[in-house]
């Protein structure tokens, strides 16, 4: 149990009571459950597959090591500011869940509630943002219509009379805000060990046995592993692992860069999101600001990017915010993003009986941890879906019903 | 990332403006739902090489094949996109 | 202190700043961290979670502590490396991340509370009551945390970007630095050399090598010199290279007005865009701290910057300096301190079978286990001796060879054995060839050798032929110079 007066006593005992977080076992030949992917999706997939379903026969095989994936390189921020039926009610789902995750897991990741505001810069664009608002109230989550006056009394430092982007007021999502992302992998995997989950890292799935159309279980670099029910929870590496089972998916991976002032005393207090400049930005509790833009706009595995969206992103936060010039970029880095043709996600069985994929996170995927595991454990227990994730399917792609395209871009990967 | 034109030449990747795969070379026959629909959202996704559409955007506006290697992002080769149609 | 003679400064350019609310003086050529050593300023910061206190440790872009505040009008430049900025007279620096004063700072608490702060405290606490993580906790936090602060106000100063186009270019002034831009040049290449420093020469300029029979900081003046008259050379100092990208695109900052009060219209600084047909990495290396109690004190620094500030800056940053090291590269240091007139309270080697000889108390097979004074160096405790005062200590626990650039292609290093470092594989970035030090060089002589060769290797690739490099002045130097210590 994790709380201050067992760091109290720890520290006048010289802190040695403390153990490895969680076990690191060896496979076992045959599990009811495998989790390809120890990210931060499946781990809340094996940890609410243990806590809600009361199932812990369980080992999520991870290539690397926990948190080494984009749970431990993406910019942290937590929404639930969608605006189309299947989007909400998830997103939505997950904040709540976010809401109690600290008391949940007895492990602090952080969560902190300081409102992302997406600002507007003409009036076209502030009605869209007030339809936005109603329809996240209509979920039951929150949202305000702010004036330039009261962006300004908040966040002064912004350009507010730039000469293409006048800031016309925001929506303010209050609930919104960012988390430790590190600290989300770290305390699932805590949970999930506590509640009887093998967790076993440098294990890489090299195959998917598959026999008449149903699956039989996994090929490791540490051997076979068989398996009754197999979750694909490997965003990045989506259609290499799902082609191991025959199965084609309907992503294109793209990269998407992210950066890293360094260390400043607290200068910004929300979360930001300038889209006409397609850029971002908030300040970690260590003080460093993460900001980041949009993908560079071709397919890539390289988890790197190019100049040309680092400059434009520099460029952006300056035309935004001209206060921040004096700070410099300590790192960035590029991201695997599953992209899928309308910018949702797919949690769905695949056409491999007992065999399940949580896949196509595009770069939104932080937000959706707490309620992605959710709803994957419960369709994998149940064999049905989450009644917040029943539109998630690979069929709407292939019926055109239901998709969830809220950029309005059409079936192309990278536009989303 | 820099891009050989077969017409300009060799210039940044930011003149280029990509489109995806080279399967949009390849449109489906009227009526063929299920041609359609792999066409538009289904990709082989190689973290490897790929053909892939760019449109040279801020200079001749042609639009090229290009193959690249998407795990290291080397550029092996432009092709005009009329000539691998034709 | 300031000594009598030596340096590359300009002693008769006296140049006036001011550190935390106090007018020093220093000289042209001084960066703020030779000038405040010249004054013998010692503590200049506080470190990051425990506040202890620190000073200045090493003497380039690699350093951790002196970080400062540059506040000019209502603008503010956070984390400026006191080692890399020139002094003008302009300066108002101001220590930053403490509450109170740099001396008397309340949060010096945090290391007293250590046994209870350990790494990830944070994580097994603050839940409860669950409503004060954002009232409370978390306010309190953030603002212990981060170091140097922005003003917010609206930054005023222009910026400038530009491409720029060559077959060669060179990463590093250094002996490997500059062989490889006159290899490249004299064989007809567009040549572009690009140095961090505001001064080319690399380790030149802290060292007593001679080269050619001329000391190594003369030696690269007059190649500069030469360089600089080639019409297809392009000299780039105060300019770090900052990423290397797809097709040999490099990103460079230039620090083109940081150094002047006035930049008269300048950009404060311009980022290149530099395509560059090949490239020769000669970044050199960086020296190894030791572990040891307390080795953060102010007055603990890298024996290379110790030595480099009596060498370039003739500053001594101590009186009576203790020398603590693993390798034949750390005598260097008692042999440039003992020749400025330094006194050395104690050269402590940990290998038995150093050979080590000279007129100052010298202990092998010992090591520095502790530092005793807080916020500034007042003895060191050395094994099987005890305490001796001192009032500086110089570390040298080897040499790492910069591999960081090498890095930003996905590749990774790999492990030398005979260096006890990392090194770059070939090809971790398509088109470059790594030189000098940067590769494991650590003598003048091998680094002026790998220069001229991982010159003549890009040539190669580039169809270029590297003739007239072989029959140019770089073939002489190299089979004339004398090394020392190599």
């Amino acid at each position: 149990m994790y709380n201050a007066f067992r760091i109290l006593k720890e520290g006048l005992t010289g802190n040695k009571g403390w153990g490895p977080v969680w076990r690191s076992p060896e496979p076992k030949s045959e599990y009811e459950i495998i989790i390809i992917g120890g990210g931060g999706h499946g781990l809340s997939t094996a940890y609410y597959l243990a806590k809600n379903h009361g199932l812990t026969n369980i080992a999520v095989l991870e290539k690397g090591y926990i948190g080494s994936g984009n749970i431990g390189r993406n910019t942290t921020i937590v929404r639930a500011n969608y605006f189309l039926p299947g989007n909400s009610e998830f997103y939505s789902h997950s904040l709540k869940l976010w809401e109690g995750l600290e008391q949940e897991l007895n492990y602090n990741v952080m969560m902190s509630q300081r409102g992302v505001i997406m600002l507007c810069h003409s009036d076209g664009q502030r009605d869209a943002f007030a339809r936005r608002g109603n329809a996240m109230i209509n979920q039951g989550d929150d949202a305000e219509l702010w004036t330039p006056e009261q962006v300004r009394a908040e966040i002064p430092y912004l350009d507010f009379d730039n000469t293409r982007f006048p800031i016309y007021g925001g929506l303010m999502h209050g609930r919104g805000g960012s988390a430790r992302h590190d600290a989300v992998a770290w305390g699932y995997a805590r949970g999930a060990d506590q509640l009887g989950v093998d967790l076993i890292q440098n294990c890489e799935v090299t195959g998917i046995d598959v026999k008449g159309g149903v699956v039989q279980g996994v090929q490791t670099s540490r051997g076979p592993i068989r398996a009754k029910k197999v979750g694909i929870v490997t965003a990045g590496r989506s259609s290499q692992v799902a082609a191991m089972a025959g199965v084609e998916v309907p992503i294109e991976s793209h990269v998407l860069q992210a950066f890293v002032s360094e260390g400043l005393k607290p200068a910004i207090d929300h979360v930001i999101s300038y889209g006409m400049g397609h850029f971002y930005i908030s300040q970690s509790d260590k003080g460093g600001l993460v900001f980041g833009g949009d993908l560079d706009f071709y397919a890539s595995y390289a988890q790197r990017g190019n100049l040309p969206m680092m400059e434009h992103v520099m460029e952006a936060g300056m035309t935004l915010m001209p206060a921040i010039g004096k700070a410099r970029v300590l790192r960035s880095w590029g991201g695997i993003m599953d992209m899928t043709p309308d910018g949702s996600f797919v949690i769905d069985r695949t056409d491999v009986d007992g065999l399940y994929m949580d896949c196509g996170w595009c770069y939104g995927g932080f937000k959706a941890v707490p309620a992605s595991g959710w709803c994957m454990a419960h369709l994998m227990a149940e064999d049905r879906h989450h009644e917040v994730a029943q539109r998630h399917t690979f069929e709407r792609f292939r019926t055109g019903e239901g998709l969830m395209d809220e950029e309005g871009t059409g079936s192309q990967h990278n536009l989303h | 990332m820099r891009i050989t034109c077969p017409i300009c030449g060799e210039r940044d990747r930011r003149e280029f403006y990509y489109t995806g795969s080279d399967d949009y070379l390849n449109r489906p026959e009227e009526g063929d739902a299920e041609g359609m629909h792999r066409y538009l959202h289904i990709r082989e996704n190689p973290a490897g090489v790929t053909k892939e559409l760019w449109c040279h955007e801020a200079g001749c506006g042609a639009w090229l094949v290009v193959e690249r290697n998407v795990t290291t992002h080397e550029v092996l080769g432009v092709t005009l996109a009329s000539e691998v149609a034709s | 202190m300031r000594l009598e003679t030596g340096g590359q400064i300009n002693r008769d350019k006296r140049i006036t700043f001011k550190f935390n609310g106090t007018e020093y003086q220093g000289c042209e050529g001084d960066t703020l961290a030779s000038a405040l050593l010249a004054n013998r300023v010692k503590l200049v910061a506080r470190s990051f979670k425990y506040h202890r206190p620190r000073g200045i440790m090493s003497d380039g872009s690699q350093e951790p502590n002196g970080l400062v505040e540059l506040h000019q009008g209502d603008q503010i430049t956070p984390n400026v490396r006191l080692t890399q900025q020139e002094v003008h007279s302009g300066i108002d620096a101001r220590p930053q991340n403490y509450w109170g004063s740099l001396d008397w700072d309340l949060l010096e608490l945090n290391d007293l509370l250590s046994p209870f702060l350990g790494a990830g405290f944070y994580y097994k606490t603050f839940m409860w009551p669950k409503a004060f993580w954002e009232k409370l906790y978390e306010p309190v936090i953030r603002r212990a945390a981060g170091l140097g602060k922005l003003s917010m106000q609206r930054n005023s100063d222009s910026y400038e970007k530009a491409f720029a186009f060559c077959d060669v270019l060179v990463i590093g002034s250094g002996p490997a630095g500059i062989m490889a831009a006159l290899t490249a040049a004299k064989a007809g290449a567009e040549v572009i050399l690009c140095e961090e420093d505001f001064r080319f020469g690399g380790r030149l300029n802290s060292e007593t090598h001679q080269i050619g029979g001329k000391p190594g900081a003369d030696w690269a003046a007059d190649k500069i010199v030469e360089l600089s008259a080639m019409e297809n050379v392009r000299l780039m100092r105060r300019t770090t290279v900052t990423g290397a990208y797809d097709g040999g695109t490099y990103g460079a900052l230039e620090r083109v007005a940081h150094h002047v009060t006035d930049p008269q219209g300048a950009p404060l600084e311009c980022f290149w865009r530099i395509v560059a047909k090949g490239c020769v990495y000669a970044a050199g290396a960086m020296e190894r701290p030791i572990a040891f109690r307390n080795n953060d004190r102010p007055g603990v620094m890298m024996a290379s910057a110790v030595r480099g500030y009596v060498n370039r800056f003739g500053v001594a940053p101590g009186k009576r300096v203790a020398i603590f090291g693993n390798n034949d590269d750390a005598f260097r240091t008692a042999r440039d301190l003992d020749a400025a007139g330094v006194r050395i309270a104690a050269y402590v080697d940990t290998r038995e079978e150093a050979e080590i000889d000279g007129d100052f108390p010298i202990y092998k097979g010992a090591q520095i286990t502790n530092v005793k004074g807080r916020k500034a160096v007042e003895a060191v405790t050395i094994t099987g001796r005890g305490d001796v005062m001192a009032d500086c200590v110089a570390v040298s626990g080897g040499w790492n060879p910069t591999v960081h650039l090498t890095c930003h292609m996905n590749g990774r290093p790999q492990w030398d054995e005979n260096i006890v470092g990392f090194v770059p594989r070939h090809g971790m970035i398509p088109g470059m060839e790594v030189a000098g030090a940067a590769k494991g060089h650590f003598s003048t002589k091998a680094c002026l050798q790998s220069g001229i060769g991982s010159a003549k290797d890009v040539l190669k690739s580039l169809g270029i032929s590297a003739r007239a490099a072989l029959t140019g002045s770089g073939r002489r130097d190299v089979q004339d110079h004398t090394v020392l210590g190599s």
